[in-house]
């Protein structure tokens, strides 16, 4: 099962990312518009493989890819392309290709060390409507504060550049706004799908809203943790430079939450 | 005493003290997540294996901070204790501010004083409709250049402001306006319902906070374990039993579990059964107030419920199959070699100390028998998905297990939480709270129609860049829409 064409897609649009992002670097390096569309382009054909994979994935399975670790990780990087894809046809800054396709990378890396057989059989406590609302939800909230955390890191770079670099890079109003945007489309999807719907759906298969599982508490640090920087950035403090470092310590919160389930254990213990 | 009383109220409610409030409840469940992984929950019950370990200090430490269950811990309770009062006050003190703020949106106190703002333009009437250079001159411009003001007559003032204000409506925007001998002022908002949405989002956190100290206190829970075909007395409602008329797992093909299935029925004093129906995963089964949910199963080892065996008698060629219950020998045809079943196994393993279950799923069931023959018994085990293992007895008979029913006790948790319809209304508010904030978008922008032209201007905005681009758009089709471009009314 683990050489279906769901895997050899996932390992095609790996690569092509991989492309993309060296594409990129050279056009950080050059800054020649045709480099640019061309990484562009990789990056478009990289993004088209990883959904044919994840479609590949969902008909060989006969139920949407959420159920694994695997499955989560690839869903949740497809989400941070789509985003980075969004963003860049809104503004046409094609430099933050330089940030987000290796944050992406990281994301894929992560999830070609994880078991990837497929089950056509959604374990008992999976087959719930809740697991798609919960997962889908969760998995772009997260795609959100990847890109938060990308158009972050440019901000910072952005902060120690010379001048011909400044003119190059996005400027830090509209950097600001893609963080700003991001946490406040991924704090809402984060709250409902994660949270929200995680605890009625718990209270549907275990009885209880809220078990202090691991993976909850990490959600639960996770959401004091962007309730705090909004709660403050909505009111016109933490801005600029602050916000850019609070995005990027809040995405190395999110992987541990993430994560957490393969060390800690717990309810949410899906491999 | 009264200005120190308002002061440290002042002071509760502050925005300033709700970060502090926050962020100490976030330390508070980032040291509880941290301690749960250091600390086992059965700390207290070990106490020597870990004073010998971490020494007397931390183990005082770790008893003290009740670290091994943080978040009953008093620390984590004052913590939350903490963030819902400072919820619940700045919500009483700030419910009109929260709820309308962005409602409120006053007009623009002068003609051409639309406040201090960092974006505006101004166009002339007159020099809109003729269209030459209008994006250029300014009505300041326009006076200057040729001495005179180009006014409109009242009737074309309101007719151009229309047209002005269907601009704004058709992208979102609700315009209030105000006439007086000097022109019309107006005030455009759109993203109105945010406001209301934060109040939304605040009361539902504060609801769910409430929904779960209610749950915490008044809710309950216990296991039960029941055998199929079997009864135990309903937990905490000595009038009422539950009994278990069946309980099965459903696998595909592939033998992977499909489904927990217990069927129910709740039996009153009098034995007749007041409810009853399928238990499932994630489909929890009704009785009142009360759920039951199926939470898991176990098998005893020792029980099976149905067992056969095929034989082959190899002197004779004789063939057939045989059922077998435990402990009860049984003879095989007309031979003189009979079977006794001793044990069943649900998932084989062989270890140091012989063979034992890795777990209650019957992975791979195991049946153990003695044969006896001509006065000699022999033991040995037999498999039902590996029959290439089954052990070969020194009697003249060949055993095949084809079928090994264990005795299943089903799990089922029975619980009741007085808590859970506030905190699904909770979960209500605060999403469509969440949604009203984040979907709304709040701008202003401010205006005055006078009977020389028009000045529109707007604020700070959050988003700069997505509204200096808004704003140009907004300039760009007025511009067309009074000019020559947009037609005459």
């Amino acid at each position: 099962m683990t050489s279906a064409l769901d895997t050899r897609l996932f390992w095609f649009s790996f690569w092509t990312y991989l492309a993309a992002f060296l594409v990129f670097s050279v056009y950080a390096a050059v800054r020649k518009r045709g480099v640019g569309v061309t990484a562009t382009s990789a990056f478009l054909a990289a993004f088209a493989l990883h959904t044919a994979g994840l479609a590949a994935r969902w008909i060989m399975t006969g139920h949407p890819p959420f159920s694994t670790m695997y499955e989560y990780a690839v869903t949740m990087s497809w989400a941070v392309a789509l985003s980075f894809i969004v963003v860049m046809a809104r503004f046409r800054r094609m430099v933050l290709g330089v940030v987000v396709s290796p944050v992406l990378l990281i994301v894929l890396v992560i999830a070609s060390l994880l078991p990837k057989e497929a089950s056509k059989q959604l374990m008992p406590a999976l087959q719930s409507y809740w697991f798609y609302i919960h997962v889908t939800l969760a998995a772009c909230a997260e795609g959100a504060f990847i890109v938060a955390a990308g158009a972050g890191i440019i901000y910072l770079i952005r902060r120690g550049a010379g001048a011909g670099e400044k003119d190059f890079l996005p400027s830090r109003d509209l950097l600001e706004e893609i963080i700003s945007r991001s946490l406040r489309i991924g704090y809402p999807l984060f709250t409902i799908g994660a949270l929200f719907a995680g605890a009625i759906w718990a209270q549907y298969a275990w009885g209880r809203f809220w078990s202090w599982d691991p993976k909850e508490t990490g959600s639960l640090v996770l959401w004091l943790y962007y309730t705090l920087v909004l709660h403050q950035n909505v009111r016109g403090a933490w801005r600029g430079k602050t916000l850019a470092v609070l995005s990027i310590v809040g995405l190395a919160i999110a992987i541990v939450s993430f994560l957490g389930n393969l060390f800690f254990g717990g309810l949410h213990s899906y491999v | 005493m009264n200005e120190e009383r308002r002061a440290a109220k002042g002071n509760f409610i502050s925005n300033r003290f709700a970060v502090i409030v926050i962020a100490a409840l976030f330390g508070a469940s980032l040291a509880g997540w941290i301690a749960t992984e250091i600390v086992p929950p059965d700390f207290p019950e070990r106490g020597d294996f870990f004073r010998e370990a971490w020494g007397g200090g931390a183990v005082k430490l770790v008893t003290a901070l009740h670290l091994y269950d943080p978040f009953h811990s008093f620390w984590y309770r004052f913590a939350l204790a903490l963030f819902f009062a400072v919820l619940l006050l700045c919500i009483a003190s700030r419910w009109r501010q929260l709820s309308l703020k962005s409602w409120r949106v006053p007009l623009p106190a002068a003609s051409g004083d639309p406040g201090a703002k960092r974006l505006s333009f101004e166009f002339s009437w007159r020099l809109l409709e003729s269209g030459d250079r209008a994006h250029k001159d300014p009505i300041v411009h326009f006076a200057e250049r040729y001495g005179r003001a180009e006014s409109i007559g009242a009737d074309a003032l309101r007719g151009y402001f229309s047209r002005v204000a269907a601009i704004f409506r058709k992208r979102g925007y609700r315009v209030v306006s105000h006439e007086s001998a000097e022109g019309i002022a107006f005030a455009a908002s759109a993203g109105r319902w945010r406001s209301p949405g934060t109040m939304l989002f605040h009361v539902g956190l504060l609801v769910i906070t409430i929904g779960g100290v209610i749950g915490s206190y008044a809710g309950w829970r216990e296991m039960v374990f029941v055998k199929e075909g079997s009864a135990v007395p309903f937990p905490r409602d000595a009038s009422l039993t539950l009994r278990v008329d069946d309980f099965g797992i459903v696998t595909t093909e592939r033998r992977e579990i499909r489904s927990f299935v217990s069927t129910v029925s709740i039996v009153d004093a009098r034995g007749k059964a007041v409810a009853f129906g399928n238990v499932e995963v994630n489909h929890p089964m009704k009785v009142g107030a009360r759920r039951i949910y199926q939470s898991e199963f176990t098998i005893d080892e020792n029980e099976f419920a149905r067992a056969r065996v095929e034989y082959s008698l190899s002197e004779r060629g004789a063939r057939g199959s045989l059922d077998l219950s435990p402990a009860e020998p049984v003879s095989i045809g007309d031979s003189t070699i009979t079977i006794t079943a001793l044990r069943f196994i649900p998932d084989f393993r062989m270890g140091p100390e012989g063979a034992f279950s890795a777990s209650s799923f019957p992975s791979n069931p195991a049946l153990e028998i003695e044969v006896a023959s001509g006065g000699e018994a022999e033991r040995g085990w037999l498999f039902l998905y590996h029959k290439d293992f089954n052990k070969r007895f020194a009697a003249p008979v060949d055993l095949v297990l084809t079928r090994c029913e264990p005795v299943y006790y089903t799990g089922l948790e029975v619980s009741a939480n007085p808590g859970a319809g506030v905190l699904l209304a909770g979960f209500a508010a605060a999403t469509l709270g969440l949604l009203l904030m984040y979907a709304c978008n709040p701008r202003i922008v401010k205006g005055f129609a006078r009977p020389d032209g028009i000045v529109v201007a707007a604020g700070e905005h959050r988003w700069r860049t997505s509204f200096e681009l808004e704003f140009a758009g907004l300039r760009e089709a007025i511009r067309k829409e009074i000019g020559h471009e947009g037609g005459r009314s």
